[in-house]
């Protein structure tokens, strides 16, 4: 594989079909020296060309001598001046005429010893005679060559560079030089120019199939480059909603600032329950509050809380407060946007989820944040059961790559009976308290106008994740730090 | 949610038989308990605030008992008639007008025993007493109480007692002010003119519920008998509370005599109420519910287990509650009981049949596709709190502080109003990023919510900020068009805009059907400055809103 200077090399030299000092090669290809030294130098290495040094003689013009070469050999000057005047003109005529006079008698000298012309005396008179234009002589030759720079010797007539030497015309010098040859190898080598980049130039001429496409380290380090991407927030989210929707499941949406009747009320949680209380809610000031709209409902959620109205409760008792449920909370839960949904939508079979924001008044930590994302998924239908929360629940999990899941009983304030999961995490290798759930109490459904069973669950996003992803602090999933979001590696 | 460390030999105590601690772990959770922790010699277990009852190693063992089948059927407590007298003034009706006593003799309290009573008491104030207020319990060491007693109201600059662990006396209002537990309490009663209290025949406090116990009739490690009050709003959660009290201390080996109260008008009522309360339910419904076909028999057998009384006729079961229990209000909570009596473990997963079709919602839909488009465009995703504040939502990025949703009671200064915008959020997220490697793009779709005429508008968002050496306006403008063409949105305009956030002369307001639909410029060098960045940039903010509408429609 070789550079497009190093074939111009190998090419010149077989043109040459001789060794070739380093000058001449610099002179047959157009090269500078140390380009060509360079290339000449990885040839040798390759076994390609040989180097080898040698003594040259040079001849070179002399300063007289590139006058000449410009205007002609002095004798030549004259022999056409002579032939300008019919082939015969006076000595001394000529001498006037002829523009160089320091010159005039070399000329005559060399013109008579060439024997291009003769002196003859007509009418007393000396006059030079010449018969007709010599040819160039071998000594004019060797000027001519030498206008373009100096000339090995051996590559010119010795004699006429020695005469030529001899009247200062030429001047012969000694250098010492490499020679570069070709090898056995560099004879018989086919040789393709190396090419880093494919350029559009090389594919319109079909130059390339002329040039060789230089290898690579294929193991060398290249510089990282990172893709736009989703955060693996949503990755995970829509992979979660995507198992739903292949279950049958339609995603519902509700409101993120919500009326305590909604969030609590509407779910049988008592007004005193520690969970509305504000450290662990967030309360709005600026709206504080809403209108609840529909009275009978409101009337029928009082009721219930109060004495258990026609649902067959004891209810909490006390006194219940429409102001209290007016009050406006950022969610606490989504497991409002699915009873808001259910009051909608009465009539079965009803199968939504939700995968979204909630809010809880806590310190962050590195487990537990403000906001966060909850899973919740509703199936409401005439006959479903506790077994078939189960059953949804495994096949869910089993869609995440979770097998082994165990239920145990657990307590809500709106579901009875229920349970809660435990799941094995492979990729943490451990167990993890997953996903509330239970059949919606009557007290919640009831006053809704839900005549049917409802089977409910919903849990913490996040913390799956988290295992998913090996991190130990929750809140890196919020930091938005473009290192982390970058490099993150989520793997289903 | 309450916890509690228990220990294999006390239990053991309780239930009359060996356990060990491997089989505590494996079956407490069928109890409806979390197991914690195991450590050494002890399983710490997590219940839930419906079953206070769980709150000691008795009670605990009340519910093991069944479970284990070496204790079936409602645990029966009996209670001596009274001998003292308990009188209630008329005047703390409005104040704190319920009131339960007892009396327990010749208890024995090793320390354990009393750290577990101190425990019982404690998580009782927690929960059913939601923090004192709602019901708050006093025990005293009856020896050194002079009957007959009077629960009164009182004077708060004039009654005054040496509070426990002080050694001096001091009014009611002095203890509200200085003592710890009158400084945590004392706004329960803070607004009434008179406070209650409970003094003997001799005229000595011996409490100021819900505040403090006097020092007079401090539990000592020699006292045997003792005397209980509950002061409450709610009548069933006081004596219910009490009645979880006196079941721990029937445990324990102590004998419960009765109390009677006295009212002004001459009416009486006797504590505990021991009655059992009862349920009926019925087979088909614990069936259906379950998705089981238990038997009869089954059911019977799993309602024993759970320490009911239980009479069948046919499949109807009338069911009596333990006076302990607090968290049966409808006869569905007999369904769980039952499930957890047969065994959760045993009810086998099933799919439910109905046939539905899935969709995913509008908005998810577009944000979706949103998404792909910013990806594909080089930006990556990034994903804010929705929760912000005044200097990071408008002073940080030159806007003006506008009408917003502000939160009431947050604990953070940082957590103090919902995000009007997203493109703060993303400013802010380029600062803390400037030791990453540029060009850096980033985008967010998510909700925003303002606040327009006293209502709440909440809007689905996306946002894009580029910045590098070159960012700019032309740069967004594409990024908008691209993304904007790619959502099939066409044909919109673009106008001055002024919005602060970007530099005068390069930002553009984006009109759409001639409604505003989103905004796109340089980002003002005031805005880079303020956010500690060196390099230019230009984003855009897009209203999703309208193309979810669309999708609805669909």
């Amino acid at each position: 594989m070789e550079s497009r200077v190093e074939k111009d090399i190998v090419d010149a030299l077989r043109r040459a079909g001789r060794a070739l000092g380093f000058s001449e090669l610099c002179l047959l290809t157009g090269l500078n020296e140390s380009s060509a030294a360079s290339a000449v130098s990885s040839l040798s290495q390759k076994g390609l060309v040989s180097v080898s040094t040698r003594e040259t003689k040079y001849a070179r013009l002399t300063g007289e001598g590139e006058y000449h070469s410009r205007n002609g050999l002095p004798e030549r000057r004259l022999v056409k001046l002579v032939l300008e005047n019919r082939g015969v003109m006076a000595l001394e005529d000529a001498r006037k005429a002829y523009r160089d006079e320091s010159f005039f008698t070399i000329a005559l000298g060399w013109l008579r010893r060439k024997g291009w012309g003769s002196i003859r005396a007509v009418n007393g008179v000396p006059h030079i005679v010449v018969e007709k234009e010599p040819p160039e002589g071998v000594d004019e030759t060797v000027v001519r060559k030498l206008a373009s720079g100096p000339l090995d010797v051996s590559l010119l007539n010795t004699e006429a560079v020695k005469l030529l030497s001899g009247r200062g015309i030429v001047r012969v010098e000694e250098k010492v030089e490499r020679l570069v040859s070709l090898t056995e190898a560099g004879r018989l080598v086919e040789l393709k120019v190396a090419v880093t980049q494919l350029t559009p130039e090389l594919l319109r001429t079909g130059e390339w199939r002329n040039v060789e496409l230089k290898p690579y380290d294929v193991t060398a380090d290249v510089e990282p480059v990172y893709p736009g991407r989703l955060h693996p927030l949503t990755e995970f989210i829509k992979e979660v909603k995507e198992i739903f929707t292949e279950m049958g499941f339609t995603e519902a949406k509700g409101p993120l600032v919500e009326s305590c009747f909604w969030n609590f009320d509407a779910l049988f949680t008592p007004q005193d329950h520690p969970a509305r209380e504000m450290q662990d809610t967030f309360y709005l000031s600026n709206p504080s509050s809403t209108e609840l709209a529909d009275r009978q409902l409101v009337e029928r959620v009082r009721r219930t809380h109060e004495n258990g109205w026609e649902t067959g409760s004891t209810g909490w008792g006390g006194e219940w407060s429409e102001e209290a449920a007016k009050r406006l909370v950022l969610r606490t839960h989504t497991t409002c946007v699915s009873v808001r949904y259910l009051y909608e939508h009465k009539d079965p079979p009803v199968k939504i989820f939700s995968v979204d924001r909630v809010f809880r008044n806590e310190r962050v930590s590195f487990k537990s944040l403000a906001e966060f994302h909850q899973v919740e998924g509703i199936i409401m239908d005439r006959h479903v059961t506790l077994r078939d929360i189960k059953g949804v629940l495994t096949a869910f999990y089993k869609k995440l790559g979770l097998e082994k899941v165990q239920f145990w009983p657990s307590y809500f304030p709106y579901t009875e009976p229920s349970m809660n999961s435990v799941v094995y995490v492979p990729q943490a290798g451990r167990w993890l308290e997953l996903c509330g759930m239970g059949i919606f109490r009557p007290e919640v459904t009831k006053p809704l106008g839900i005549d049917y069973p409802v089977l409910a669950w919903g849990g913490g996003l996040e913390r799956l994740l988290m295992l998913k992803l090996g991190v130990t602090d929750i809140r890196i999933l919020y930091q938005n730090d473009l290192g982390w979001l970058r490099r993150v590696k989520l793997c289903l | 949610m309450p916890v509690i460390e228990v220990y294999p030999e006390r239990l053991s105590r309780f239930l009359g038989i060996d356990v060990g601690l491997k089989q505590l772990v494996e079956d407490l959770p069928w109890l409806g308990t979390d197991i914690e922790d195991v450590g050494e010699g002890f399983v710490k277990i997590e219940y839930n605030p419906n079953r206070p009852d769980f709150s000691s190693h008795a009670g605990i063992a009340r519910a093991y008992a069944g479970f284990l089948e070496i204790g079936l059927g409602y645990p029966e407590a009996v209670f001596s008639s009274p001998k003292i007298e308990f009188h209630f003034d008329s005047r703390l009706r409005g104040i704190r007008g319920v009131l339960c006593s007892a009396v327990v003799r010749n208890v024995e309290l090793a320390e354990e025993d009393l750290k577990e009573v101190i425990n019982v008491q404690e998580v009782l104030h927690q929960g059913i007493g939601r923090n004192r207020r709602k019901v708050s319990i006093g025990i005293h060491d009856l020896d050194k109480i002079r009957p007959p007693v009077y629960y009164m109201a009182a004077d708060p600059d004039v009654t005054s007692f040496k509070p426990l662990g002080i050694e001096r006396r001091m009014t009611l209002n002095e203890v509200l002010r200085e003592v710890d537990k009158g400084l945590e309490y004392g706004h329960i009663i803070r607004g009434f003119d008179k406070y209650p209290v409970i003094v003997d025949s001799s005229g000595e406090v011996l409490s100021f519920p819900p505040i403090i116990n006097s020092e007079l009739t401090r539990l000592t490690p020699e006292t045997r008998n003792l005397f209980i009050d509950v002061t409450a709003l709610d009548e069933y959660y006081a004596s219910r509370a009490l009645n979880i009290l006196l079941y721990v201390f029937k445990d324990m080996g102590g004998s419960i005599e009765a109390v009677k109260i006295i009212y002004d008008d001459g009416s009486e009522k006797t504590f505990p109420d021991f009655k059992l309360k009862t349920m009926s339910v019925e087979a088909g419904y614990i069936n259906s519910l379950l998705g089981e076909n238990l038997s009869n028999a089954e059911i019977y057998r799993s309602l024993l287990k759970c320490r009911f009384s239980v009479v069948n006729d046919g499949s109807v079961f009338k069911v009596g509650i333990p006076p302990y229990r607090v968290d049966i209000m409808h006869n569905v909570d007999l369904v769980e009981e039952v499930a957890i009596g047969y065994g959760l473990w045993r009810l086998t997963p099933t799919y439910p049949g109905a046939s539905t079709i899935g969709l995913k919602h509008p908005e998810t839909m577009v944000q979706d596709r949103a998404r792909l488009i910013m990806i594909g465009l080089g930006y990556t995703e990034v994903f804010n709190f929705l929760i912000t504040n005044e200097d990071q939502n408008y002073r940080m990025v030159r806007r003006p502080v506008g009408e917003r949703a502000r939160l009431a009671n947050s604990s953070s200064v940082e957590l103090t109003m919902l995000r009007d915008s997203l493109l703060p959020g993303l400013i802010r997220n380029l600062s803390s990023n400037k030791h990453e490697k540029y060009p850096q793009r980033i985008f967010e779709t998510g909700p925003i919510v303002r606040v327009s005429e006293g209502s709440v508008v909440t809007r689905v968002s996306l946002a894009g900020v580029s910045v590098h050496s070159s960012a700019s306006f032309s740069e967004a403008k594409s990024v908008v068009l691209s993304l904007l063409n790619n959502l099939c949105v066409e044909r919109v305009l673009f106008e001055k805009s002024e919005d602060p956030l970007f530099t005068p002369g390069r930002a553009a307001k984006i009109v759409f059907n001639s409604s505003p639909l989103g905004v796109v410029g340089e980002v003002h060098p005031e805005v880079l400055e303020l956010n500690g960045l060196e390099n230019p940039a230009a984003g855009f903010e897009i209203d999703l809103t309208p193309l979810v509408e669309k999708y609805s429609k669909r």
